[in-house]
């Protein structure tokens, strides 16, 4: 019996009223994959990852995760989502909670973990990002990158059998990217299954299982890295590369 | 006018001052039942029932359109024939300042609310946070911190307003002010320029204790 | 309750609300002079105009507006002097709320990047002729919305001249109100009236701050 995939996505299409921003999305992630999604903006991307843990319902087709079909129904919606964890661009720390707190708050509120082992779980979790001293300090009082390993910390306290990351680097100052970059590396090699959207080739050539390549809403090829960036098929992802490697 | 022992005399200033205590007390009521209303009204104009969000918004903007003086003499004159109950002046003072700033307090938390930035609540929301959780964790207290400015201003404007239930028999500092220059001397400029000085003084304090607390919160 | 009172004096409603119209107009006017004039201070080069517009500014916002009708009703003829109670009414409605007129200006004047005036100043012109000029003209837009406010509070502030006994809306529903104890349907009409008055500059409010959103 061949192994459930963590992600599935078939036959989705979507619109932004007349804008077609997926279109026929066949895809699937085995689990502990790390896919890499690559293209120019606007391509669908995004969409394509906030899909998966229903910050955006497709009008056709459907997606699973870990084996349950994504409907935007409240409760079952709620109860996938604690299994997809996600990093977003701008970070989103909630502004009013330290960083302890931003990483506890959902294993307190949804898991019900007793505070107290939430919070050792959330000081191992700072540990792992290098980040053990910034317990109690508040997001404004954290660099671009500190927010974003906090965030990843975040992210992992559900304990996630999957992990978003939307163009992670993107909001970042060029000496940040590496720490965060870092971090995302060492994910990588636990096992957990990983969709990234990221401009960050290196990142992609060297820790992603494969490269998905969309355009205009097309998942357009789809590779392992060292075919994907010595060799492409597609004229559109040549083009995409040489634009993206000349700088 | 030189003498001012009818006035700076233990008997009247504690008069006043209890004044002033009435004057405290009918905002302090004001503030904590519109704060609260203020906040499900809000809620309720933001709904998707279409029903609620349509009677919220007809009180808000009613109560916006109309005078806090009509809305406390309809409270003490015509209320109690409609719902059959008498009320004591406080009493309709008090639940007509609280309707009355509810409704200006719920357009405050509305444009609060509408600025808490989308991604928060997409970060708890891909969390597995209910609803509910994501409003009482992450929206309000966060909504609460960005609103502070205007709401001070606006419990600035309801401890002013309080004077306005002087005509309705009230005795807070305005009508006690009254009381006390239509007696002899009949010297109403000092009793004025007495009340002026309490009341600037209280606003201004708590202009300035909101605005520790905002810079405390931030 | 007796709905008919409301039809047998609606044109006693009326001409209050002729009143309300004319205290709200008299007073607006007083309120935009005083609070141009005031504005001016607040945003002068030298310190002390500013402190004494901030100063004008902080008493009248931080005193009750009844205190203020009931100082020039009840106080001033104490030293001679005897004002009409719609002149009172006018008085104190104008110069509190020219008050709040000046802080609309300044905050839309603040909001004006220094930059710009400072081009202007390096551009050779003078203080005056800058803020004429470059910063006045931009500042119009921002000042809208809260001007627009002030003006729609002063139209229901206007009400507080029925405690001095002016028959405006309020004074004249109160008094046909306690005569016919018909409370209800009099203060119903009243309502009426002045939604007639909010509702429409509420309304023209909200065209001119999207005309002048840019």
């Amino acid at each position: 019996m061949p192994s459930p995939s963590a992600i599935e996505f078939s036959g989705v299409q979507k619109w932004f009223g007349t804008n077609h921003v997926l279109a026929d999305i066949d895809l699937a992630i085995a689990p502990g994959e790390v896919v890499v999604i690559v293209g120019p903006s606007g391509s669908g991307k995004s969409t394509l990852i906030r899909c998966i843990n229903g910050l955006e319902a497709v009008q056709q087709g459907t997606v699973t995760v870990d084996g349950r079909r994504l409907t935007a129904k409240g409760g079952e919606l709620a109860a996938i989502r604690r299994n997809v964890g996600m990093v977003f661009q701008a970070f989103h720390l909630y502004p009013h909670k330290t960083a302890l707190e931003n990483i506890t708050l959902a294993p307190i509120n949804v898991k019900r973990v007793p505070r107290e082992q939430a919070e050792s779980e959330a000081r191992a979790l700072l540990e792992r990002v290098g980040l053990p001293e910034k317990a109690a300090a508040y997001p404004a009082e954290l660099s671009g990158g500190q927010q974003q390993r906090v965030a990843i910390a975040r992210a992992l306290a559900m304990q996630p059998k999957v992990l978003l990351f939307d163009e992670p680097t993107s909001a970042l100052d060029p000496e940040m990217i590496k720490e965060v970059l870092d971090v995302m590396k060492a994910l990588a090699h636990t096992g957990i299954t990983m969709v990234v959207v990221t401009h960050e080739m290196g990142f992609a050539r060297e820790v992603g299982d494969r490269v998905v390549f969309m355009d205009a809403g097309h998942i357009v090829e789809q590779a392992a890295p060292e075919r994907f960036f010595s060799a492409p098929a597609n004229p559109r992802a040549q083009l995409f590369l040489s634009k993206i490697l000349a700088h | 006018m030189t003498d001012l022992g009818w006035l700076f005399n233990r008997g009247t200033l504690t008069f006043l001052a209890g004044g002033l205590g009435v004057t405290l007390e009918l905002a302090a009521i004001a503030i904590a039942i519109s704060f609260v209303a203020g906040i499900v009204l809000a809620l309720a104009r933001l709904s998707r029932w279409h029903v609620l969000r349509i009677v919220a918004t007809i009180y808000i903007e009613g109560m916006r359109a109309l005078p806090l003086l009509l809305v406390i003499f309809f409270a003490y004159f015509a209320l109690p024939r409609i719902i059959g109950v008498k009320l004591d002046p406080f009493t309709a003072g008090a639940i007509a300042l609280s309707a009355f700033t509810a409704a200006l307090v719920a357009e405050i938390v509305r444009a609060g609310i509408l600025a808490v930035p989308k991604g928060l609540l997409e970060a708890a929301a891909s969390q597995g946070l209910s609803p509910a959780q994501i409003l009482r964790i992450v929206t309000l207290p966060i909504a609460v911190r960005q609103m502070m400015p205007a709401l001070v201003a606006q419990f600035v404007t309801l401890l002013k307003d309080t004077s306005l239930t002087a005509v309705i028999g009230i005795l807070e500092l305005t009508r006690r002010g009254q009381i006390v220059f239509a007696q002899p001397p009949f010297q109403p400029i000092p009793v004025f320029a007495l009340l002026a000085l309490i009341y600037f003084t209280a606003n201004f304090g708590l202009a300035q204790a909101g605005r520790r607390l905002e810079t405390r919160t931030l | 309750m007796d709905w008919s009172v409301l039809g047998e004096n609606a044109g006693l409603l009326a001409q209050g609300l002729l009143v309300t119209v004319e205290v709200s107009a008299l007073a607006l006017l007083l309120a935009l002079g005083l609070g141009v004039i005031v504005a001016t201070l607040r945003v002068a080069p030298s310190a002390a105009p500013r402190r004494i517009g901030a100063a004008y500014v902080e008493f009248l916002r931080n005193i009750p507006l009844l205190v203020q009708l009931f100082f020039l009703f009840f106080a001033l003829p104490s030293i001679g002097i005897k004002l009409d109670a719609f002149v009172c009414g006018v008085l104190a409605l104008g110069v509190y709320t020219s008050a709040f007129v000046a802080e609309a200006i300044r905050s839309g004047i603040a909001a004006v990047p220094k930059g710009q005036l400072e081009a202007g100043l390096s551009g050779g012109m003078t203080y005056p002729t800058a803020m004429r000029l470059i910063v006045l003209p931009q500042a119009i837009g921002k000042t809208i919305p809260p001007l627009g406010n002030t003006t729609l509070n002063l139209i229901k502030n206007s009400s507080l001249v029925s405690t001095v006994s002016v028959l405006d809306v309020l004074g004249t529903a109160n008094l046909l109100g306690a005569r016919s104890f018909q409370y209800v349907p009099m203060f119903a009409g009243a309502a009426i009236c002045y939604l007639i008055l909010t509702l429409p500059t509420a309304y023209a409010v909200n065209v001119l701050e999207k005309r002048y959103a840019r």
